[in-house]
């Protein structure tokens, strides 16, 4: 069943291919019937992960409810989560590499974590933090920030003039190194002291012993912020004419660029506390959404969202039966898949004689 | 109307960019800025619809500080069209005239919105592009796309930074066809050019800027208009007739 959810992705992808020469010739109910698709390869997923155990099929109830559903949950909704981050600060930042594993928004999130975490283990009061949402938001906001500050420095007008693809990418590989390095020293004081594998399973990514609270909380936030970002599509779809000419149409750009970069930390902070970090999904999930879909954000934004949950549902199969009983983490899966796609990315002409225009 | 006031511009590291510029334009009114590379022709227009503060000095738009408006009651008053175009998504020809009209539908466009994009395209013969990827047209379509999504705003002031750059000769003199129609509405057309022979064919007034400072501003019939382009320019210009030849020496 898995291997035909796989080929259905790949049919959808390959009769929709031709409507990224010409997006436009996609109709509302094109997309309507696409989006039903992949919820419908979403469900199957779902039901699969829900019957998989770690010695092969297995039915019961009790396990069923109490222990994989709510991890099965945490998967679909943190990869949805990331994958709209993703969504939103490719709009943000004007370019479609700009997504929260590249730009430091992940390492943020997760070097804010381990600080916490080893601040928190120096002062007694346990390696477990009772609510990681706040430290992963705050880092994965100030992160993006940073990121952003890096790519306007000295630039008047984000998008016109320079090299933005070659400053987004260094600031991001700087950023990206600092915040691993410091994450690094905070989980190796923690080893130190024995107790930083858990931190350890959290920075690679992890659903394992997902609870109900955890499912419950990362639903409940991006619904939310879905909502607010729905809200906030239409300006974020107008913010690509540029800083100028979008205010000059009538959008407050600082408002915009504020509360989109408050939506993104929330998302990746939430989907960072619940299930580890997802490499590379908000990458993926947006592209693939856009090759398929119009770039208005309030139709990316779904279906980004159900193809991030695709990618988060089946690392998680993966990474529970392939070294079944072991569980393995789901960030090094992504990672495995996420960075050869972004290296194709790069090598393809197409990417960059497009790059070189719409910059 | 458009009232600026001893208008200074200045860098962040106190280069001049702009000085003492005072202009009034009235409505009605197709007003041409004329200058050499680097003048601060642009520094002018951005300054004129509030995209730069200026250091000294003020610009009314009706008798409003334009810098005291925010983004949509600003839009509401003027319609700006810049020299960066381009879009890094694959937006279509009618989603980027539609944001034109931002101030009336902020992101829910109407039919009635749908309907002036239309008829704005239709003014600039680009409605059979209205599906298409806008970054995947010519640079002059590209240019035509953005002066649609600035004529269909509906709004009193036009400021047009170099409109006719990338455009054909026939498609720069209907261009200058349209100004003068939204000029007989009663409507204010502000633009810069670097096509000498049509600012002065078309203009109701012109600026000459120079380093930064309006070295010359009245009428482009005047008979120190032509006087006051050799000085600045630094080439040579002689009326024969209608025509005008301008030359190195």
């Amino acid at each position: 069943m898995l291997v035909f959810g796989f080929f259905d992705i790949l049919a959808i992808y390959q009769t929709t291919n031709q409507w990224s020469i010409n997006s436009n010739s996609v109709s509302l109910r094109a997309m309507l019937s696409l989006m039903l698709k992949s919820i419908f390869v979403l469900c199957l997923l779902v039901a699969v992960a829900a019957v998989i155990g770690p010695t092969g099929f297995n039915l019961d109830p009790d396990l069923l409810i109490s222990i994989r559903l709510p991890r099965i949950l945490t998967a679909v909704f943190a990869g949805a989560a990331t994958a709209a981050a993703g969504t939103l600060s490719q709009s943000l930042f004007r370019n479609s590499l700009a997504t929260p594993s590249i730009i430091g928004t992940e390492a943020g999130a997760s070097f804010a974590l381990a600080l916490a975490t080893l601040i928190a283990s120096q002062q007694g009061t346990g390696a477990e933090l009772s609510s990681p949402i706040l430290y992963t938001t705050l880092g994965a906001g100030l992160a993006t920030m940073l990121s952003l500050a890096l790519m306007r420095f000295r630039q008047e007008n984000l998008g016109s003039g320079g090299d933005t693809l070659g400053r987004l990418l260094l600031g991001g590989f700087a950023l990206n190194a600092m915040f691993a390095a410091g994450s690094a020293f905070c989980l190796s004081i923690l080893m130190e002291n024995g107790a930083g594998m858990s931190l350890y399973h959290w920075l690679m990514g992890s659903f394992s012993a997902r609870t109900w609270d955890h499912a419950s909380g990362i639903m409940v936030t991006y619904f939310i912020c879905a909502a607010l970002a729905f809200r906030l599509s239409p300006a974020l779809d107008a913010l690509s004419l540029g800083d100028d000419a979008s205010r000059t149409i009538g959008i407050n750009v600082a408002k915009i660029r504020w509360q989109v970069l408050l939506v993104i930390s929330v998302l990746i902070g939430s989907s960072l506390s619940c299930g580890g970090a997802l490499p590379f999904v908000g990458l993926i999930a947006p592209h693939f959404a856009r090759k398929l879909s119009k770039p208005h954000v309030k139709i990316l934004l779904p279906l980004a969202s159900i193809i991030g949950s695709i990618l988060a549902v089946s690392a998680d199969i993966v990474a529970r039966t392939l070294r079944a009983p072991i569980d393995m983490d789901v960030g090094l899966l992504t990672t495995l898949i996420g960075a050869p796609y972004f290296i194709w990315l790069l090598i393809s002409e197409t990417y960059w004689a497009g790059g070189k225009s719409r910059d | 109307m458009i009232e600026i006031k001893n208008l200074s511009v200045e860098t962040r590291r106190g280069v001049k960019i702009l000085q003492q510029t005072s202009m009034h334009l009235g409505n009605g009114h197709l007003h041409v800025v004329i200058g050499p590379n680097g003048s601060g022709k642009t520094t002018l227009l951005k300054s004129m619809i509030g995209l730069i503060q200026p250091s000294q000095g003020s610009i009314l738009c009706d008798s409003i500080n334009i810098n005291t408006l925010t983004p949509l009651a600003a839009a509401s008053h003027m319609s700006y069209l810049g020299s960066e175009h381009s879009t890094p998504f694959a937006y279509t020809v009618e989603d980027i005239i539609l944001w034109g009209r931002w101030h009336r539908h902020q992101g829910y466009p109407t039919k009635k919105d749908r309907q002036a994009a239309l008829q704005a395209a239709q003014s600039l013969g680009i409605e059979h592009l209205m599906s298409r990827t806008v970054n995947t047209l010519s640079q002059g379509e590209q240019k035509k796309t953005h002066l649609a999504k600035s004529l269909c705003s509906e709004v009193q002031h036009y400021i047009w930074d170099e409109p006719l750059a990338p455009l054909d000769i026939r498609a720069a003199l209907e261009l200058m066809g349209l100004a003068t129609g939204l000029v007989r509405q009663g409507r204010l057309v502000v633009m810069s050019l670097h096509d000498i022979s049509l600012a002065l064919q078309h203009a109701d007034s012109l600026s000459i800027l120079a380093k930064g400072k309006i070295t010359w501003q009245g009428l482009p019939s005047d008979s120190e208009c032509l006087i006051a382009i050799q000085n600045v320019f630094d080439v040579k210009m002689a009326r024969q007739g209608h025509q005008i030849n301008i030359s190195l020496d």
